[in-house]
């Protein structure tokens, strides 16, 4: 007979949930994988124990929906959003100081834009915490596939900047854009996303189940 | 749940979560005797599996529907017993009206299909 606690525990992985939350559902989960074990025995079953494994058919899955079903949808959904802010918020911070060194041409245009424009002042920065939510998004969307982490994160942040690269070389080949500052624009908005995409990931992950120390630790 | 993939998915989660309230409604089990219980009652039509009674489980118990308790079974084993709260109880009347008013009328129209 397995030891089903040793077999739940292994093949669930490592679930994000408290120790003793995640013990307490290895338990219920090879008790009941043992009972069906034994009552299969009991019947005859010529592979009880193949019978009682094909029940899970995919063990992350169901760690990763248990984990989701402790948490709940909501709770996902606002941390998406303030992680996203989060990764606008670094991305365009970082983008404007690494223009304000080596682009102050291209800088000062853009200052001399916001400060011209009928827009209120906060409208750029809304438009980038979107867009931050935006990467948060596809990082979620494409964890379960690729893993979370920074690479993952630095693939979503990328995939950002790809989309954005493309929209303005469409305005620079119009005459729209000066060449040289879509050129810098881009080659600046590359690490700014990728590395803000990092720091909203992180931050996701951190928060996963528990909030308050995340705060904390940033 | 064992039922047709071709099924969407909010019929799916509905009827389950009417079918675990409702052995529920009856006494306090642990999730392999909700299971089992569901199977009986079904005669086999309905039955759950580890892979989606404990993500329904757990997420009824983050809706306040069903408690969770560790006791000890006849077995001499510790099981985690769950059993309806009042919430579960408010939620279980009106799904109970609600697929019985859904099978009505599958009911009416498969009758028209006969005749």
């Amino acid at each position: 007979m397995p030891d089903w606690e040793e077999l739940v525990g292994r093949r669930l992985g490592r679930m994000r949930l408290e120790p003793e939350e995640r013990q307490e559902v290895v338990a219920e989960v090879a008790a009941h994988l043992e009972e069906c074990h034994r009552e299969l025995c009991a019947a005859g079953s010529p592979d009880p124990e193949g019978y009682t494994l094909a029940q899970v058919p995919d063990w992350k899955a169901l760690g990763r929906r248990i984990q989701r079903s402790k948490e709940g949808v909501m709770n996902q959904a606002v941390r998406i959003v303030l992680c996203g802010l989060l990764t606008g918020a670094v991305a365009v911070l970082l983008a404007l100081s690494v223009l304000s060194l080596v682009g102050a041409e291209l800088y000062l245009t853009l200052e001399a834009a916001r400060l011209s424009s009928t827009l209120p002042g906060w409208s750029g920065a809304a438009f980038h915490n979107l867009a931050g939510i935006c990467v948060l998004w596809l990082y979620t969307a494409i964890r379960p596939r690729y893993g979370p982490g920074t690479k993952t994160a630095a693939l979503a942040g990328f995939a950002l900047w790809v989309i954005a690269a493309l929209t303005l070389a469409h305005w620079s080949s119009m005459g729209v854009i000066p060449r040289n500052s879509f050129l810098l624009a881009t080659a600046v908005g590359l690490p700014a996303w990728v590395v803000g995409a990092v720091a909203g990931a992180w931050f996701f992950e951190a928060s996963e189940r528990k909030p308050l120390q995340a705060l904390k630790a940033a | 749940m064992g039922a047709d993939p071709k099924v969407s998915s909010p019929i799916k989660r509905g009827s389950a979560q009417l079918a675990v309230l409702t052995v529920l409604a009856e006494a306090p089990r642990h999730g392999y005797d909700i299971a089992k219980r569901i199977r009986q009652q079904t005669g086999g039509v309905v039955s759950f599996d580890v892979a989606s009674l404990y993500p329904l489980l757990y997420t009824m118990e983050r809706r306040g529907w069903v408690k969770g308790t560790w006791e000890q079974a006849p077995s001499g084993r510790q099981r985690r017993y769950y059993r309806l709260t009042p919430a579960g109880r408010r939620r279980l009347q009106p799904l109970r009206r609600e697929w019985r008013n859904f099978f009505r009328a599958l009911n009416r129209l498969a009758r028209l299909a006969d005749a």
